[in-house]
């Protein structure tokens, strides 16, 4: 029994497979397998090789671009721009042309309540017959309008430059 | 056909239900041993705990999860249900406050050895949470 746990400790037993590949989307597909040991309890002893063989066989289609196995220790990207990432071999980037169009998206989100808020606002000056405040309700819907243009302007060079470009005026 | 016979509180010679005596749940003169349990309709035969980044930290019957993007995972089964009608419900716990949910994506519906996870926020948006957990049922 001895023997048995040192033989099991050496090989995969606790190890979890990884794999990377990019789908026909273009989208990156991380496959994280379950143990080994784990797997056994319902596909019996397994040898390191038909364990992979067995992770690989199911999990991976056969349209999969680039897989390739990664090590389980490998730091992955945060997932703030998850939807933006490109796989480069072993690596995960970013499209930084995905991850632009994503950040737009998001800040027109957190735009989207502000000018609703204005909109009642301007009704409401509207209804009072205040020009003074209408044309201040006005100047700010603009600002709120045009918030998207230096990011629409940046050609970003690295991630970090896009997760910058959200404005701290939408924040709150 | 049943399995090793000896003596037992249900009889002399009472032996342990075979994988179809398992399925078929019918029998009172067998027992249930340890490496058949599992075939009978009332038990699970499939249950995960995953975080969102595939990371299977405890599992039964699944081969793999998948990470395909934000809110979203594919679960790959070890051995496959008999169908694609089999009984899958998931779940996910994410940090007090920012309320997530979990469904079975429909426009890609589970099949016999796979099925997807999509997981939404407040605001109906595919969003990551904390972990998933998955358990299904059926015949296979």
């Amino acid at each position: 029994m001895e023997l048995y746990c040192i033989w099991r400790s050496i090989t995969l037993g606790d190890f979890k497979l990884r794999i990377l590949y990019t789908g026909l989307d273009g989208g990156v597909l991380v496959v994280g397998a379950a143990a080994k040991s784990d797997l056994e309890k319902v596909l019996g002893l397994l040898t390191d090789e038909g364990y992979k063989a067995h992770v690989w066989e199911r999990s991976i289609p056969a349209d999969a671009v680039g897989a390739v196995e990664i090590d389980d220790a490998q730091v992955l990207p945060d997932r703030e721009f998850r939807n933006a990432w490109k796989q480069s071999g072993k690596a995960i980037g970013h499209d930084l042309i995905k991850a632009k169009a994503i950040q737009l998206e998001r800040i027109r989100e957190a735009r989207s309540p502000k000018l609703a808020e204005l909109d009642r606002e301007y009704m409401i000056a509207d209804e009072k017959g205040n020009a003074v405040e209408k044309a201040d309700v006005g100047v700010r819907k603009q600002l709120l309008r045009d918030i998207t243009g230096p990011l629409k302007a940046l050609e970003p060079t690295d991630i970090q430059q896009i997760k910058d470009a959200f404005p701290s005026s939408l924040k709150d | 056909m049943a399995n090793s016979a000896f003596d037992s509180p249900l009889g002399v010679n009472a032996s342990s239900a075979s994988q179809s005596e398992q399925e078929a749940a019918t029998s009172t003169t067998t027992f249930t041993s340890p490496g058949t349990q599992q075939f009978h309709p009332s038990a699970s035969k499939l249950w995960l705990r995953a975080d969102f980044g595939a990371t299977v930290s405890d599992s039964y019957n699944v081969t793999s999860i998948s990470d395909d993007g934000t809110g979203k995972a594919t679960v790959t089964i070890a051995t496959d249900f008999g169908g694609a009608t089999y009984c899958v419900a998931a779940t996910v716990n994410t940090a007090e406050g920012s309320g997530r949910w979990a469904t079975i994506d429909n426009t890609s519906p589970p099949a016999a050895g796979t099925f997807e996870i999509n997981v939404y926020s407040a605001a109906g948006t595919l969003a990551d949470g904390s972990f998933m957990y998955a358990v299904a049922f059926g015949a296979q």
